[in-house]
């Protein structure tokens, strides 16, 4: 059986990764940027493993690992972020959070 | 016995801790005495050593031991390279300034037993005093320039501190003061002289006998730390120490604190501003004189300035009307002198006229104390006169300074003045005008002496006794006349009298045999006028030009020098006529006009001192000071205030301007940048998103294009 060739791989995580943009730029819920973030790192993740197969080398999965590990990080903070923010607002859209500007 | 050297300074400074501390308790008179002992211990160490020198071969009269009293060696700053070393350097030069500032330190601390008798702060005058001989033996013992500079400020400190002695009256607090500034103006030269001698020689030790590392026996054989000593490194540092000096020794244009300094009492007038502190600024050029002499410019300007300044000072000497101001620009003029034989090389000359100076100016100083203390605090010369036969000691020791200064044969002035002149002539660059100048000086100080003599002693009396120290006592001990209005009015001084004069007078009435009459002073004020006296008298042969001892004695301490043309000099001869009869004149000239004017003592009438002619254009521009006083003050308070108003303007509005308008700048641009804040986050994404392309765009174009 022929594996599947990179560019496959490629070519879907630059279709996640402009998802997650898309994501980020329209949407109003947080929880969905988020989400969308999230999209982002795992199209990145994933074009890390295929070049890393390609290559037959180590570091595509290690640096895999390490997106993994700081990704929950900040999910953890993120969502306490927003937690507050519907604590202290009754809501969680993201274009009445405008305090720091002129 | 040069290991005891150490003791010399160390034995007033305990005198100083006792008196601080304990002089209340002690009370007077006995915290005087206990003051005056401790310096005549330290004079008779001080003669302890000088025979151990004298014991010495004449070219190795030259040691450099531990200022501590028997402890090797004391470091004081050890920083790298830069040593200094708490020593002292024993040299005759030294020696025989502690001799000097000893003995007759001593002398007249003795007389300021009986001066100051009377005085509420007795033991705090003579806790400065012993503070002052400490300073001063450290000035003058220093082995190197730094502990002489440690002197040297003491010594300021205790002028400043003993002519403000009586600082309830505001005029001699700002007397001190005066003399306190005017220092720091020279004190900043000299500072920088021993940073320019530390970075040109790398030590500050005077002279190290063991290795020749020192920076004089450097500058003896011409040469600097790894190179050689050229004139012009010689130039700077000789002009920077000899700004210090002329601060110091009241020379032109810095003499003004000088006779300002006469507001100090008596004692102090004849010890540190006639015998020793004034005197420091000529032991400081003779001990740096190897590196003097290698200047010719140097000593042109130190010869010059000596010399204007003797003659100046002596101008302005003919007219003053308190005693004490008269003695005061005597005193700057023969400060100028001393400068002069520096100057044209005749360094040993110059310091004969230190030591010949100092006796009798102190003898002169505390003569005028003597009879300003029979006045009850009155040292107006018009209201004197007629005292010869009201206090004889005062007058026959008075005497014997009087012909000393005025140069008369054999007293200790003429062999030292006749010194310097004849050196003078001889001097390779307008010797023949210094010389002039100088026997001009000299009879001009004939004349001034005889005034001061003929209005105090010679003339009749021009006060009622009976009425002295009711009528009088309101005149202060020094009464301040502002130099502006002092002729027609000096000496009414009486609004600042204060306190202090009423509790003189209530002493004065207890005092001894005095009740408001001239009565002679006690055996503790004569005994060392007498002493003074014999000094005046004798002590200027042991530096004739046939027996000279001194300058054999101080040969190692000064470098010869080759700018002389002796066979062009006058010879010693003729040189004392030509002195003596400069002398003679005038007196002479004194005689003839006072002789005639027993009643008045005045020379001129007052019509005459208001008149347009030259006589009393002349007679005004004396009293004046020539108007320096004056331009001393438009120059620092006018030019000076509104060079600092113009500086505070410019700091105000142009300095500050800078700082205001860059934060101003700052504040306008982020009024505009700030719009770009509009806190919409998805914005801000999008912007981030534009950032990254670019980013990536411009990584990637030039792969891109290259393909």
């Amino acid at each position: 059986m022929l594996p599947v060739p990179t560019v496959y791989y490629l070519v879907l995580s630059g279709l996640l990764f402009t998802t997650g943009v898309i994501g980020v730029l329209v949407k109003r819920n947080p929880i969905v940027i988020f989400m969308c973030i999230e999209l982002m790192l795992n199209a990145v993740n994933l074009s890390f493993i295929a070049l890393g197969r390609h290559f037959a080398q180590i570091n595509g999965q290690m640096y895999v690992i390490f997106v993994m590990a700081v990704a929950a990080a900040e999910v953890a903070i993120g969502l306490g972020i927003i937690v507050n923010l519907f604590r202290q607002r009754e809501s969680i859209d993201i274009d009445e959070v405008n305090l720091m500007k002129f | 016995m040069l290991n005891w050297v150490g003791l010399i300074p160390v034995l007033p400074l305990i005198g100083f801790l006792i008196t601080a501390f304990a002089g209340k308790k002690i009370g007077r008179p006995r915290s005087g005495y206990l003051a005056t002992f401790w310096v005549f211990a330290s004079f008779l160490v001080s003669c302890g050593v000088l025979v151990a020198l004298l014991g010495m071969e004449g070219e190795h009269r030259r040691a450099l031991v531990s200022l501590c009293p028997f402890v090797k060696d004391v470091p004081w700053i050890v920083i790298g390279n830069f040593q200094v070393h708490y020593q002292a350097l024993v040299d005759p030069l030294a020696m025989l300034m502690c001799l000097i500032v000893t003995g007759i330190g001593g002398l007249i601390h003795l007389y300021a037993v009986g001066y100051m008798a009377e005085d509420k702060d007795f033991p705090r005058f003579f806790t400065y005093l012993n503070l002052f001989i400490f300073f001063m033996l450290m000035l003058v013992l220093g082995g190197n320039i730094l502990l002489m500079f440690v002197g040297w400020e003491g010594v300021g400190l205790c002028s400043y501190l003993l002519i403000s002695f009586w600082f309830e009256d505001i005029e001699n607090s700002k007397a001190g003061n005066k003399a306190f500034i005017v220092n720091r103006i020279g004190d900043v030269g000299f500072a920088l002289g021993i940073m320019a001698i530390f970075h040109y020689f790398g030590t500050l030790t005077f002279y190290n006998p063991a290795t020749l590392g020192g920076f004089l026996d450097m500058a003896s054989a011409s040469k600097i730390a790894g190179g050689v000593l050229t004139t012009g490194i010689a130039t700077t540092i000789g002009l920077l120490l000899f700004v210090g000096a002329v601060g110091k020794s009241a020379q032109f244009p810095l003499y003004v604190w000088l006779p300002d300094a006469m507001a100090g009492p008596t004692p102090v007038s004849a010890l540190i501003h006639a015998a020793t502190m004034v005197t420091a600024g000529v032991v400081m050029v003779t001990r740096v004189s190897p590196i003097i002499v290698q200047s010719h410019t140097v000593m042109i300007v130190i010869a010059a300035i000596g010399t204007f300044t003797a003659l100046f000072a002596a101008t302005i000497a003919l007219t003053q009307n308190d005693i004490k101001k008269v003695l005061a620009y005597s005193t700057v003029s023969q400060l100028g002198y001393m400068f002069l034989g520096c100057g044209v090389g005749a360094f040993s000359a110059g310091m004969f006229h230190v030591t010949t100076h100092a006796f009798f100016k102190a003898l002169l100083f505390l003569g005028a104390g003597s009879v300003i203390h029979a006045m009850h605090h009155e040292q107006d010369m018009r209201k004197m006169g007629g005292l010869k036969k009201l206090i004889p000691v005062t007058y026959f020791t008075m005497m014997a300074g009087y012909l000393a200064i005025a140069g008369i044969f054999p007293f200790a002035g003429f062999w030292s003045k006749d010194e310097i002149l004849g050196k003078a002539y001889g001097f390779q660059y307008f010797g023949i005008v210094f010389y002039v100048v100088g026997v001009l000086t000299a009879a001009l100080t004939a004349f001034y002496m005889s005034r001061l003599m003929w209005k105090t002693f010679w003339s009749e009396k021009r006060f009622d006794e009976a009425a002295l120290g009711h009528d009088h006592g309101h005149a202060t001990h020094d009464d301040h006349m502002d130099h502006a209005d002092a002729h027609g009015s000096s000496g009414d001084a009486s609004g600042h009298a204060g306190e202090r004069a009423e509790e003189e007078l209530s002493h004065a009435s207890s005092h001894q045999d005095a009740h408001g009459g001239v009565h002679e002073s006690p055996p503790t004020m004569t005994l060392p006028l007498i002493i003074l006296a014999v000094l005046s008298a004798v002590g200027g042969l042991i530096g004739t030009p046939w027996f000279n001892k001194f300058e054999q004695f101080l040969e190692p301490s000064v470098p010869p020098v080759g700018l002389f043309k002796p066979e062009e000099g006058v010879s010693p001869v003729l040189g004392m006529v030509i002195g003596t009869v400069a002398a003679l004149v005038g007196i002479g000239i004194a005689y003839a006009l006072y002789s005639k004017r027993r009643q008045t003592g005045e020379i001129l009438t007052p019509e005459q001192k208001q008149a347009p002619t030259l006589l009393g254009e002349a007679y005004r521009g004396s009293v004046n000071l020539w108007g320096f006083d004056q331009l001393a003050t438009w120059l620092g308070i006018d030019l000076g205030g509104s060079l600092a108003r113009t500086s505070a303007w410019i700091d105000r509005n142009i300095i500050d301007g800078i700082v205001n308008g860059v934060a101003g700048v700052a504040g306008i641009s982020s009024e505009v940048i700030r719009r770009a804040q509009t806190g919409f986050v998805r914005s801000y994404a999008l912007v981030m998103l534009f950032g990254v392309c670019l980013v990536v765009a411009s990584i990637l174009w030039p792969i891109i294009s290259h393909h």
